[in-house]
C-alpha cells in the first residue's frame, strides 16, 4: 500500500523542470501588478484551458483513448458552479462541487469502455456532449435555458488566482498521474492492448480509471470557466470545444503536460491577436493545425527534437525512402515520444 | 539521461511561446491610460475616447458566423449614417468615430471585448452590437463598470433593471404582437400556431402570440422551439400541421425562416406565416422565393422604397457609403441606420461635456425622436425600451404591401 | 400526420445517407475518419455555384462542375496533407481533418459569408411541384442519385480489379506494398473519389437546404453517427443509417420536440452497445 502511494508520487530529480516551473509561477503571480483587467482575463483563460488539456493529455496521449464530450463536461462543471452560486455557496464549494460532479461524469463515461473499443468511445463520449446540451436546454428551471446563467460577480483578482492555482493542483495531480502507476499502465494499454493483458494487466479496469480521473479535470475547467465569463449559456459549449481540445494537445505534443499549456495559449491568443481581421482565426488555426503535423507530428514540444533529426538523418538512397512512406511505420506523436524516451 | 536537460528545454519553450504571446496581446491590448487624444478645456470632464474633435465608439458583432448576413448591412448602414452625421459637421463639433470588431458571436470573445474596452479606457460607449447571448454577457461587464450600451433591444429582458443598457430598435415581441393582432382581427385567425427559434427572442414572441391569443378570444393550438444548427425543418412543419392551424407565427433568422417556409409549402402547410422584421426583409423575399407569398410581417420600419422625405434621406446616406453589398436596402440596413440615428441624436442631447454619464442621460432625454425611417422613439429613465411601435406588411405578388400604418405592439 | 413525418424524415435522412457514404467509403478503404466532410462539401457546392451560374450552365452542370471540384479536392487533400501523414496514429488523421475543416470553413466564410445563403438558379424552385405532401422532385433526384453512387461504388469496390487492389491495400499496407500494389495509388483514387461524393451530396442539397457556410458543419456530425450506425464497414449501411436517422428525428418530434438531435444519438449509442460493429457491419476480430 505504501508502496504504491510512493510510486503513485514518484519523483525523480528534475531541477530543470522545477526551474522553468518557478519562473512561471513567478510571472503568473505578479503579472497582475502590471497587467490590465483584459490581459489578466486572457491569461486566466489559458489557465482554464490547460486544466483541460492536462486532463485530455493524460487519457488520450498517455492512454490512446477518446473523450469527444469535454464540451459536454465542460457544461456539467459551469452549470454545477453556476447554480449552487446562484444559491448563495461559495466559489470553492462550487468548483469542489465541479470537480465531484467530475467523477461521476467520468465514472458513467468509463463504465462504457468495458464493452465499447476506442471508435466507439469516441462516438459514445461526443454524444455525451450533445445530450448535456439538450439536458440543459430542457431543464430550463434550473439552468436558465438558452437564457443562461449570469453568475455572480467576483473580482477579477480572485478568478485568476483561483484559475491559477487550479492550474497548479491540475499540473501535480497530473504529472503525478502520468509519472506513477496509472501512466504506466495506460501506456502499456495505449501501446499494446493484447500484451498488455496478457501480462495481467486489468485493460479495461485501467480505461474506466482514465476516464473516471480525467473527467474532473474538464469539469473544473468549465466551473472556471463560468467565472472567468460571468455568464454562460448552452451556445458557450458547443462540439468545436470538444474537438478544439483535441486541436491543442496534439498542436502542443500530445504527451505533454507543458505542451497542454502551448495550446491553450495559442487557442485564446489567436482569436485575440486576430480580432481585427474578421475572418483570419480559422483560416489560421486550421493551417496551423495541419501543418504543425505534417511538419512536426510529435507537435511543438517536438519541434528541438524534430530539428535535431533533422540534422543527423544521415542521406538516405530514394528508394528506401519510397518504401518507409508506404509502409506502416509509427510516426504520429506518441511514437515521436516513444523515440524521446 | 539529460532528463533534466529535456525539461528544462521543454520548460523554457513553452514559456517562450507564453510570454511572447502575452507580449503580444499587451502590446495589442493597450494600456490604461485614461482619455483619447487632446482633451479640450475642462478635461476631467470629458469622457473616454472624447477629445475635441472626435468621439471613439466601437462594438463587437458577428462580422463572421451564421448572422454575417445580416450584420453586414447592419454594419454598412449604421457607418452610413454616422458618415452623414460627420459630414453635416458632426456633433457638437466631434466627429463620430464607430468601428465595429469581430466576435464570431461567440461568448467568450465578447466577453474579452467588453474587458478590453473597460480596461483601455479609450471608447466612451459600446453601440450596435449584434448577438443575444454575447451581449447579455458584455452587458454584465458595463452595467457594473458604468459603461453605456446601446444595444439592438430585440427583448425587453435585455434592458430590464438595466441602468445604462439601451434598445435602439423596437422588440420582436411587439413587432410581432402588432401583425398576429392584425392576423386575428382581419383574417379570422383563431388557431395559432408558433415556431419559434430557442432564445429570449424566440420566447418573447411567443409569449406575443399566447398574450394576443388571450386578448382576442384565439387560441395558441400548437407551440414548438427548434434548437440553433436546426436547418431541417419537415419535423417541427409536419407536426404543426397536424394541430391544424389558421396561421403560424415564425421567429428565426431570416434563412431559417426562408427555410421553414419552404419546408411547409412542401409538406402542404399553406396557412399564412407571421412574424416580425425577419420576414419583412427584401433578403427573405430573395431566398424563400414562391414561398414567401402571403406572409404577414410587423416591421418597425417604413418600406425601403417609400416616397417618404426620411426613407429617402435613409436611401441617400446608403448611397454614398455602399449598402453593405447586399444590393438592396433591408430592414438590417435600416435597424443600423435607426439605431446610428439614436445615438447620434443622444450624443447631441449629452451636450458639449461629454462622458458616460452624461451620455446616459443624453438618451433618457430623447423624446419622440425621429429617425425619418420609423416610429419617433421616447426614453426615460425607467424606459429603455425606446419604441413599441411597429406597421403591418404582407407579400404580395412577390413584393411587400403595407396594409395598416404603426400601431403599438406594447406588452 | 405520421406519413407526412415518415416521407419528410426519409427525404431528410438521404442527406445523411449520402455524406455517409462517402465518410464510410474513406474510413474503409483508408482508414481516415474525415471530419473535414462538412466544409469540403459546402465549399465545393459554393464554388461550383460562382462558376455556373453567372455563366448561364444550366443546374446539372454545376452538378458535374461540384464532383470535378470535389475530385481536384480529394486529390489535394491526399497529396498536399495525408500523404506526409501515412503511418501515423489515428488520431492524428482525426485532428488532421479537424485542421482542414476549420481550414476550409474559414477559407469559405472569407469568401462568400457576406451574401449568404445562396439561391442556386436552375434548381427546384422551393415552392414548386410536389410529388406528394413532403416530397420534391429534387429529393427524388437525390434517392436516384444515391442508389446510383451506391452500385457504383460497390461494384467498384467488389467486382473490379481496382477495387480488389483498394480492397487489399486498406486491408494491409504492408503486405500489398510488397506485392508490388500502389498504395499512393489507391489512396488518391479512394480521396479523390470520396470528395466528389461530398461535392455531389453538398450541391445536390443546396437548394432544399439554403446552403451557407455553415449548414453542413452541423449536418456533419449526423452524418458520421448514420455511418457508425450502419457499421463502418458497409456502404448500404451508410446509406439505410442515413435514413433510418432522418426517420427517427422526425418521428420524435410529436413526442419531444426538442429532444430531435439527442434521440438520434440516443439510438446510435444504444445500437453500439448491442452490435458494436453497427446493423450493416461485419464482426471483427475483437479489440480489447
Amino acid at each position: 500500500m505504501i508502496a504504491r502511494v510512493r510510486s503513485f508520487v514518484v519523483t525523480p530529480n528534475r531541477r530543470g523542470h522545477l526551474i522553468a516551473v518557478a519562473i512561471l509561477a513567478l510571472a503568473v503571480i505578479f503579472a497582475p501588478a502590471f497587467a490590465t483587467s483584459y490581459l489578466m482575463l486572457q491569461i486566466a483563460l489559458v489557465g482554464v484551458f490547460a486544466i483541460g488539456a492536462f486532463g485530455l493529455v493524460v487519457l488520450t496521449g498517455h492512454g490512446g483513448q477518446f473523450n469527444l464530450g469535454f464540451a459536454g463536461l465542460m457544461a456539467l462543471g459551469a452549470y454545477t458552479a453556476a447554480i449552487l452560486q446562484q444559491h448563495g455557496v461559495s466559489l470553492t464549494a462550487a468548483l469542489v462541487a465541479a470537480v465531484a460532479i467530475g467523477f461521476v461524469a467520468g465514472a458513467l463515461l468509463g463504465v462504457f469502455a468495458y464493452w465499447l473499443s476506442e471508435f466507439a468511445m469516441a462516438v459514445v463520449t461526443f454524444a455525451f456532449g450533445i445530450f448535456v446540451d439538450q439536458a440543459v436546454r430542457a431543464f430550463d428551471g434550473l439552468t436558465g435555458g438558452f437564457s443562461g446563467i449570469v453568475l455572480p460577480r467576483l473580482s477579477l483578482n480572485l478568478v485568476y488566482y483561483t484559475v491559477w492555482t487550479c492550474v497548479a493542483i491540475a499540473a501535480l495531480l497530473a504529472w503525478g498521474m502520468i509519472a506513477g502507476w496509472l501512466g504506466r499502465w495506460l501506456r502499456a494499454v495505449r501501446d499494446n492492448a493484447i500484451a498488455a493483458e496478457q501480462l495481467g494487466l486489468p485493460v479495461k479496469r485501467v480505461k474506466f480509471q482514465g476516464y473516471v480521473v480525467t473527467a474532473p479535470f474538464a469539469t473544473l475547467t468549465g466551473g472556471l470557466y463560468a467565472q472567468a465569463l460571468g455568464y454562460i449559456a448552452p451556445s458557450a459549449f458547443q462540439v468545436v470545444l470538444s474537438l478544439a481540445f483535441l486541436v491543442i494537445i496534439i498542436v502542443g505534443g500530445v504527451t505533454s503536460l507543458w505542451g497542454g499549456l502551448i495550446g491553450a495559449t495559442l487557442w485564446v491568443a489567436v482569436p485575440e491577436l486576430t480580432v481585427d481581421v474578421p475572418g483570419l482565426y480559422p483560416i489560421l488555426f486550421g493551417a496551423l493545425t495541419v501543418i504543425v503535423l505534417i511538419v512536426v507530428p510529435g507537435g511543438a514540444m517536438d519541434i528541438p527534437a524534430a530539428i535535431r533529426r533533422r540534422m543527423h538523418r544521415p542521406r538516405r538512397a530514394g528508394a528506401a525512402e519510397v518504401d518507409l512512406s508506404a509502409v506502416a511505420q509509427p510516426a504520429g506523436p506518441a511514437a515521436a515520444v516513444r523515440e524521446r524516451e | 539521461m539529460p532528463l533534466a536537460g529535456i525539461h528544462v528545454r521543454r520548460g523554457v519553450s513553452s514559456l517562450s511561446v507564453l510570454l511572447a504571446a502575452t507580449a503580444l496581446l499587451a502590446a495589442c491590448g493597450g494600456d490604461t491610460t485614461t482619455g483619447g487624444g487632446a482633451p479640450a478645456d475642462g478635461g476631467e470632464t470629458l469622457g473616454p475616447g472624447v477629445s475635441a474633435d472626435a468621439i471613439e465608439l466601437s462594438s463587437s458583432t458577428g462580422l463572421t458566423g451564421n448572422f454575417a448576413v445580416v450584420t453586414a448591412p447592419y454594419v454598412a448602414a449604421a457607418k452610413a449614417k454616422f458618415a452623414a452625421v460627420n459630414a453635416d459637421g458632426g456633433v457638437n463639433g466631434r466627429k463620430i468615430n464607430w468601428k465595429p470588431v469581430d466576435d464570431g458571436f461567440d461568448i467568450q470573445r465578447a466577453v474579452s471585448f467588453a474587458q478590453r474596452l473597460v480596461s483601455q479606457n479609450k471608447i466612451l460607449a459600446e453601440t450596435l452590437p449584434f448577438g443575444t447571448a454575447p451581449t447579455v454577457a458584455k452587458k454584465e461587464i458595463y452595467e457594473a463598470a458604468g459603461v453605456p450600451f446601446v444595444s439592438l433591444g430585440t427583448t425587453y429582458a435585455e434592458v430590464e433593471n438595466a441602468k445604462t443598457t439601451f434598445g435602439c430598435t423596437v422588440p420582436y415581441y411587439s413587432q410581432a404582437r402588432v401583425a398576429i393582432r392584425y392576423a386575428i382581427e382581419n383574417r379570422n385567425a383563431k388557431r395559432i400556431g408558433v415556431l419559434v427559434y430557442a432564445s429570449p427572442d424566440g420566447k418573447e414572441v411567443g409569449e406575443a402570440a399566447e398574450d394576443e391569443a388571450k386578448a382576442q378570444g384565439a387560441e395558441v393550438v400548437r407551440k414548438l422551439e427548434y434548437d440553433p444548427g436546426t436547418t431541417d425543418f419537415s419535423g417541427a412543419i409536419s407536426d404543426l400541421r397536424g394541430a391544424k392551424p389558421d396561421v403560424v407565427v415564425l421567429y428565426g433568422s431570416t434563412p431559417d425562416s426562408a427555410r421553414a417556409i419552404q419546408a411547409a409549402r412542401r409538406a402542404g402547410l399553406k396557412v399564412p406565416f407571421i412574424g416580425p422584421q425577419t420576414m419583412a426583409d427584401s433578403e427573405f423575399l430573395r431566398l424563400a422565393g414562391d414561398a414567401a407569398e402571403g406572409v404577414i410581417a410587423g416591421s418597425p420600419y417604413k418600406l425601403p422604397d417609400a416616397d417618404d422625405p426620411g426613407v429617402a434621406a435613409f436611401r441617400d446616406a446608403l448611397s454614398k457609403n455602399g449598402d453593405g453589398g447586399s444590393g438592396q436596402p433591408t430592414t438590417w440596413a435600416m435597424s443600423g441606420y435607426q439605431c446610428a440615428s439614436v445615438v447620434a441624436a443622444a450624443l447631441d442631447a449629452a451636450g458639449e461635456q461629454l462622458n458616460r454619464e452624461s451620455f446616459v442621460k443624453g438618451i433618457e432625454s430623447l423624446k419622440d425622436f425621429d429617425s425619418g425611417i420609423a416610429a419617433p422613439v421616447s426614453f426615460g429613465p425607467d424606459d429603455h425600451t425606446g419604441s413599441t411601435m411597429a406597421l403591418v406588411l404582407e407579400v404580395k405578388d412577390g413584393a411587400f404591401k403595407q396594409l395598416s400604418d404603426f400601431e403599438d405592439g406594447a406588452k | 400526420m405520421s406519413s407526412l413525418l415518415i416521407i419528410t424524415g426519409i427525404a431528410s435522412g438521404i442527406l445523411y445517407g449520402l455524406m455517409a457514404l462517402a465518410f464510410t467509403f474513406l474510413f474503409r478503404t483508408a482508414g481516415i475518419p474525415n471530419l473535414a466532410i462538412g466544409a469540403m462539401g459546402t465549399f465545393v457546392a459554393l464554388l461550383a455555384l460562382k462558376i455556373y451560374a453567372p455563366i448561364g450552365l444550366p443546374y446539372w452542370a454545376g452538378v458535374l462542375i461540384a464532383m470535378l471540384l470535389g475530385m481536384a479536392m480529394g486529390a489535394a487533400s491526399e497529396l498536399l496533407v495525408f500523404r506526409r501523414l501515412r503511418g501515423a496514429d489515428p488520431l492524428v488523421f482525426l485532428v488532421a481533418t479537424i485542421g482542414l475543416n476549420l481550414l476550409l470553413f474559414g477559407v469559405a466564410q472569407y469568401l462568400w459569408a457576406a451574401n449568404e445563403p445562396y439561391r442556386f438558379p436552375g434548381a427546384y424552385s422551393p415552392s414548386g411541384t410536389v410529388i406528394v405532401d413532403g416530397l420534391s422532385p429534387q429529393a427524388v433526384a437525390i434517392f436516384i442519385a444515391t442508389a446510383v453512387v451506391l452500385g457504383l461504388l460497390s461494384a467498384l469496390l467488389y467486382r473490379s480489379q481496382m477495387g480488389r487492389e483498394i480492397r487489399a491495400v486498406a486491408e494491409d499496407p504492408a503486405a500489398a506494398h510488397a506485392i508490388g500494389l500502389s498504395v499512393a495509388r489507391a489512396h488518391l483514387i479512394v480521396w479523390m473519389l470520396a470528395a466528389a461524393i461530398i461535392g455531389l451530396a453538398a450541391i445536390l442539397f443546396a437548394p432544399l437546404l439554403l446552403l451557407d457556410t455553415s449548414v453542413l458543419s452541423l449536418v456533419m456530425y449526423k452524418a458520421m453517427g448514420a455511418a457508425v450506425l450502419g457499421g463502418l464497414g458497409s456502404l448500404v449501411g451508410a446509406v439505410v443509417g442515413g435514413l433510418l436517422l432522418g426517420l427517427i428525428e422526425n418521428l420524435v418530434v410529436p413526442f419531444a420536440p426538442s429532444a430531435r438531435d439527442a434521440a438520434a444519438f440516443v439510438v446510435i449509442v444504444l445500437v453500439l452497445l448491442l452490435r458494436p460493429q453497427g446493423l450493416f457491419g461485419r464482426t471483427q476480430i475483437k479489440k480489447i
